[in-house]
């Protein structure tokens, strides 16, 4: 039982709030006064210190592998599926059962969506192919592969499951992963107070960036060391594979927010007008003046967007300079970890080339297989791109083809000491049916719709889709359900999605939720238009009901009407604001009229950071409907919007922002909420104005606003 | 031009916002209703924005903010409790900060404007007062802890409100009853009210126990004796004393509860009911009025308020609805508005809560008709409506009730009402174990046409808000409401206030001689309380209520889909899960 703090500590209590009431940032003075021992002798500060992750013993005859419990059947130990709820069945391969050690050398197979073949699973997998390359082998006793890889796996739980599954006595261990391994909760506890000191001394995001790097590396190096103590105690081979990233096609520039300048070198107008300037020189094909361009970007911002290298990369790519461009597209890919909640997983030079050092100089058991390396062997120094990729890091039916037999090489060369040649285990694969295909291509466009990627992605794996067979039911419900407005599992089409038993299509669908999917809805109707000429209709009534505006007028802010991606910065605002603040120069918001509409009035209340008064540009449709001046305070202003600016169905007003960047200093105040955990880094970009309300409403209805 | 008020409770834990338009309270509303976190403390952002959308501004249009506490005297409290270091949870660092307020206001709300800081319990007070209709009162607010204060005696006069005496932390019925509540396997801040439910099964056999743990003083102080209470380490409650004392471990959670328990609860009540009824005989002799206003989390256990105002030297008595910390926004807003406004805070007795969100006919029928649920539309005959609801409920069968604009407050009121057949002998464990999937031993309450009350009450004055509790005596035998000393805790319905309830109640007693519906509350365990058509739809599917009715629209369970059950699992599979559960701490 503790001491009761003396009455009279009360009053002294009081007189230290009194003062403290005074200091900008009480929780952090605290803190700090905390970990240097000033509360109670003991100091808990950040010390650079080799991770370690718990210790994990090898499973045994009752331990539970993923979804798979043990059970005795008739004196034989193996694995069954437990039952369970759809959502773990979907993230899990679809094997019913795990039969005790045979005489076959086994593998056990773990790994992330990568490894669980995304897209394409159950129907066809990097397993599957692998183990159609490895039946043909001439091996004495076989092999026989455990697929326990999972969607949505993490470092610690995939190692913990390698050493669960030594149960199943492996022969061999192959792990695909290394895309996941930015896991938000272990590096939040790990370094948020570093990254907030880095903030507080000026680094900016850079020393954000710099700080996770270098707590991937060290987590990297401790599970490849966790890997080896694996290996070399019991004495099995172990390959790491390496991820690939989809450099060609996958634009990593979707964040498009504003950059975080460092203080002192505030020159974000600067910057824009830079980056403004290159579309039409590369247009121009004018390169030699792009790439210094491109340079003073990467000066500006200390290559913490991934702008600046996506256009470095799209020069060099135009001079032919293929190496320098996958230089410049890994760094753009990279640039922006400190941005981690709006990135898809990924796999960052930083871990691969500690997987390569580590595995390099170590243990003989651990092998790896360098996909980026391959890629560039295998496709002649091409980057690789859409035709080895659906969306950033899952395999198409030729990757997924690829990357099995660079497996299977290491299979047959760590278990038997044998080799086949590449093309010929690339002959054996099987071939996923053309409706897996295009089904495949189908929630590729989807996919790459949510995260933010060009609408030319978008419309080339709705059009494959398209040129598939039996895909115009699966496009047709998908544009319907993401034409509504409640989460897909509860939209009208769904029971036939549920019907298919496709567990891929029933998550995908399911929680289709409150954003625009008008880039999808329009590419898929327009690729499936001869199929279906009837959709395109069917979802502009769904879209009228739904977002149309109404005899009360639409509000803007609504996120339906403008929230399109995960990676948009303004992503989730409604959850963590009162207002909408806008982080690109241009916001975007969907406005959808009857066939003849009246004139509408529209109902604007913003502000931009600074005091510095500017113009704020209102387009509709492309066309400017007015400037209006805008500044530091919140001001309301009213416009009308002319019939004649809008047309039936889809109409698109724009924000066009000026570039005025607040020139105070952010640091107190964001180190304050990282310190109470209420910062993500999203919050590190720098808005370029605010909105507290904006509607639309007819001319006649009652305005809700004054 | 009128002038704009919001205010604003938030941190701790029921956030709440109210917006006051010229002294009038327009819209109020809990943020965890919105966000599905179950006494969400945080920042109620989309409260406030659902407050100015029902008041038609933007937040420009506010003229003030008016915050619910003092947060540098606060941090005062905070510093004390958190001596002597900081070592066990460093996240309560991060909650003493003085700024935070006025941070989020200026950053997450956006608001530029003045702000006016009220003390905990004189927002409290005011909560209560404000609204309660009285020329003068005597005021009592009793809640866990504010800044400092815990208990505080208050008088009010026209427009006029002090405090003049409190009780300083750690001295704190609430905290008593807490530290109780949690010895008995309940959740602080949440068990409470079941403790209070528990208690007529017991026996005060445990009363002098309890008294040892408190320790009357003069005028209206009183002191705890800090040997049985451990909750200053924030780690745990109650201490090894108190246990000693008991002579029994306490109770984990989810186990059984044995007469020991129900003992102990009834043990609590009576020496909840003493102290505050010699604490209020205390306030009279201060404050001779005829009129008592109670508020503060404390003033929510509806028996001990029935104790004071049966026993106690006030003859009439307010408790306003929302007497927890979500009440302290309003009375925030309203404490604000004297100290900024000439004109004057109406002096008329709150007769309705419904301050939060309605959806339109327009509205519901768009989300149904994007579904494949099948519905009947009633539009235009509301009276078929409520005669096929009453048949329905007179059949056994258990409605969700979806009308109007939310309550305000922790109780159910008729607008996001669970309604069932008082009669049936079955209907309590039925809704307790398959609906609300909750704890068998707690009673429902029953509405009642306020013209019919007296014949099945004995309630000699009307009760909207489900505040107080009475004993039945009605001809009628009405097990599912019908607590196990014979009392009900009663709310009245008429027309003026609740008219489709009312007319639902009327169509029921057409039907079957009996104005009286079990009303419970439309959520599940450990849920808010439904806020919007979808929430309904959700608890509705994943209950086992047998109809549910959306403004004019009536939904059998047979209509909703199979896979709809599924589906939701799904979606609350891919969304993040709501935080239902935290460590309690008065920091």
């Amino acid at each position: 039982m503790g001491t009761t703090p003396l009455e009279a500590a009360k009053t002294m209590a009081n007189l230290l709030a009194n003062h403290l009431a005074f200091a900008n940032n009480v929780p952090h003075l605290l803190e700090s006064m905390r970990r240097l021992g000033m509360f109670n002798g003991q100091m808990d500060l950040p010390t650079q210190k080799n991770i370690a992750f718990p210790h994990f013993a090898p499973g045994d005859a009752s331990t539970l592998l993923g979804l798979w419990k043990p059970v005795e059947k008739e004196g034989q130990f193996c694995h069954e599926r437990i039952d369970t709820d759809y959502f773990n069945i979907s993230r899990w391969s679809s094997m019913e059962r795990i039969g005790p050690k045979s005489s076959k050398k086994r593998i056990v197979y773990l790994g992330e969506s990568v490894a669980r073949g995304f897209f394409f699973d159950p129907h066809f997998n990097p397993v599957a192919v692998m183990e159609a390359m490895l039946a043909e082998e001439p091996a004495d006793t076989g092999y026989e592969i455990i697929d326990l890889a999972c969607n949505g796996q993490f470092m610690q739980p995939m190692l913990k499951l390698a050493y669960d599954a030594l149960a199943l006595r492996p022969d061999m261990f192959i792990l695909f992963a290394g895309n996941n391994w930015l896991e938000p909760a272990s590096l939040w506890r790990e370094t948020g107070f570093g990254m907030a000191e880095a903030l507080r001394q000026g680094e900016g995001v850079g020393g954000i960036n710099r700080i996770i790097e270098t707590w991937l590396e060290e987590r990297t190096r401790a599970f490849i060391r966790q890997l080896t103590s694996l290996a070399e105690t019991h004495h099995l081979p172990i390959t790491v594979v390496i991820p690939e990233f989809n450099l060609l096609d996958f634009a990593t520039d979707n964040i498009a927010g504003t950059p975080y300048l460092l203080a002192g070198t505030i020159n974000h107008s600067l910057w824009y007008k830079t980056r403004n300037k290159v579309p039409s020189l590369m247009q121009a094909a004018k390169y030699s003046e792009v790439e210094p361009l491109t340079k003073q970007l990467i000066e500006l911002d200390g290559g913490t967007t991934s702008t600046a290298f996506s256009l470095l990369a799209r020069c060099q790519l135009a001079q032919g300079k293929k190496h320098e461009a996958r230089h410049s597209l890994e760094r753009s890919r990279d640039a922006m970890l400190w941005c981690w909640p709006l990135l898809t997983p990924r796999c960052p030079a930083v871990v691969r080339d500690t997987i390569r050092k580590e595995i390099g100089q170590g243990s003989p058991w651990l092998s790896m297989v360098d996909l980026p390396d391959r890629f560039t062997t295998w496709l002649d120094g091409e980057l690789p791109g859409r035709d080895i990729f659906f969306d950033y890091c899952h395999l198409t039916a030729k990757g997924t083809t690829m990357v099995a037999a660079a497996m299977v090489e290491t299979i047959l060369e760590r278990l038997d000491g044998g080799s086949t040649d590449f093309d010929t285990l690339m002959a054996r694969a099987p071939t996923p049916t053309p409706e897996m295909i295009g089904r495949a291509h189908l929630f590729a466009a989807m996919h790459n719709a949510s995260w933010g990627q060009p609408r030319e992605l978008v419309r080339h794996h709705a059009h494959q889709a398209a040129q598939t067979p039996h895909q115009v039911e699966l496009a047709t419900r998908m544009a319907d359900i993401a034409s509504r407005c409640l989460p897909g599992a509860l939209c009208e089409p769904f029971p036939e999605i549920l019907q298919t038993n496709d567990l891929f299509a029933i998550f995908r669908l399911a929680d289709m939720g409150e954003r625009r999917h008008d880039l999808l809805v329009d590419e898929l109707t327009a690729a499936f238009q001869k199929s279906s000429p009837e959709l395109a209709d069917h979802v502009h009534q769904i879209r009228l009901r739904e977002l149309g505006i109404a005899r009360t007028g639409v509000d803007l802010l609504n996120p339906r009407q403008h929230i399109s991606s995960w990676c948009q910065p303004e992503t989730d605002w409604w959850e963590k604001t009162l207002y909408f603040s806008a982080y690109t120069q241009e916001s975007r918001f969907l406005l959808v009229c009857p066939s003849r509409s009246d004139n509408l009035r529209l109902a604007l209340t913003c502000r931009i950071p600074e005091d510095a008064r500017s113009m704020l540009q209102i387009r509709i449709n492309d066309t400017l409907l007015q400037e209006i001046t805008v500044s530091a305070s919140w001001s309301t202003h009213r416009l009308l919007l002319p019939a004649h600016l809008l047309v039936a169905g889809k109409n698109e007003i724009t924000l066009v922002w000026p570039v005025v960047i607040s020139l105070k200093n952010p640091t107190d105040a964001l180190v304050n909420l990282m310190l109470s955990g209420g910062i993500s880094p999203p919050t590190l970009f720098q808005p370029l104005g605010e909105v507290s309300t904006f509607r639309a409403e007819p001319i006649h209805a009652e305005s809700l606003y004054g | 031009m009128a002038y704009h008020i919001l205010g604003v409770s938030a941190h701790y834990h029921n956030a709440a916002a109210c917006l006051m338009r010229g002294g009038e309270l327009v819209a109020a509303a809990e943020e965890e209703r919105f966000s599905r976190i179950k006494h969400d403390p945080s920042m109620p952002k989309a409260a406030i924005r659902f407050c100015l959308q029902q008041a038609r501004l933007a937040i420009t249009d506010i003229h003030c903010v008016a915050w619910y506490e003092l947060p540098w005297k606060k941090l005062g409290r905070q510093l004390w409790m958190g001596l002597p270091g900081f070592s066990r949870n460093p996240d309560e660092i991060q909650r003493m900060d003085p700024h935070r307020p006025e941070r989020e206001i200026r950053e997450i709300l956006g608001f530029s404007g003045p702000i006016e800081y009220i003390e905990h319990h004189l927002a409290h007070a005011a909560s209560a007062y404000y609204f309660s209709g009285f020329q003068e009162a005597a005021i009592l607010t009793v809640d866990g802890v504010g800044e400092w204060a815990t208990t505080s005696y208050g008088r009010g006069e026209q427009q006029n409100l002090e405090l003049f005496e409190e009780v300083e932390f750690p001295n704190s019925i609430g905290l008593l009853y807490s530290t109780i509540t949690s010895y008995l396997g309940f959740r602080v801040n949440g068990g409470e009210y079941k403790v209070m439910g528990l208690a007529p099964y017991g026996q005060p056999r445990y009363v002098d126990t309890l008294r040892a743990t408190l320790q009357e003083e003069t005028g209206g102080q009183y002191r705890l004796d800090m040997r049985y209470f451990d909750f200053l380490k924030n780690e745990r409650m109650y201490s090894d004393a108190l246990i000693d004392a008991f002579g029994t471990p306490p109770r984990k959670p989810e186990t059984e509860l044995k007469p020991f328990h129900m003992d102990v609860a009834r043990s609590l009540q009576v020496v909840l009911e003493e102290i505050l009824l010699a604490k209020t005989r205390y306030l009279h002799t201060r404050v001779p009025s005829q009129n008592l206003c109670l508020a503060g989390g404390v003033a929510l256990n509806c028996v001990a308020n029935r104790h004071v105002h049966a026993h106690g030297p006030f003859k009439n008595l307010f408790v306003q609805p929302a007497a927890n910390d979500a009440g302290g926004a309003l009375g925030a807003a309203a404490m604000a508005h004297r100290r900024r406004c000439e004109s004057s805070i109406p002096t008329q007795r709150m007769s309705q809560v419904f301050l939060g969100p309605a959806y339109s006919n327009d509205e519901i029928h768009r989300i149904l008709a994007t579904t494949p649920l099948h519905f009947e539309d009633f539009r235009g005959r509301s009276e078929a409506l409520f005669n096929k609801v009453a048949a329905a409920i007179d059949s056994g069968k258990v409605a969700g009730w979806f009308q109007g604009r939310m309550e305000f407050g922790p109780r159910a009121l008729g607008a996001r009402s669970i309604l069932a057949d008082p009669r049936n002998p079955n209907m309590r464990d039925h809704i307790n174990a398959l609906v609300k999937k909750r704890e068998a031993f707690r009673p429902f309450a029953p509405s009642v046409l306020e013209e019919n009350m007296g014949d099945h009450f004995d309630l000699q004055h009307p009760s909207p808000f489900m505040l107080e509790t009475c004993q039945v005596k009605s001809p009628l035998n009405m097990p599912a409401i019908t607590h196990v000393d014979a009392s009900a805790r009663v709310q009245t319905v008429n027309a003026q206030e609740n008219p489709r309830y009312a007319a639902l109640l009327r169509a029921f007693f057409q039907r079957t001689g009996c104005p009286i519906l079990l009303n419970t509350s439309f959520n599940m365990r450990s849920e808010p309380i439904v806020c919007s058509p979808l929430h309904a739809l959700s608890c509705f599917v994943r209950s086992e209520i047998d109809l549910l009715v959306l403004e004019d629209f009536f939904i059998e369970k047979g209509a909703i889909p199979d896979f709809w059950k599924q589906a939701l699992e799904i979606i609350e599979k891919n969304t993040n899960p709501a935080i239902t559960h935290r460590v309690y701490t008065f920091f």
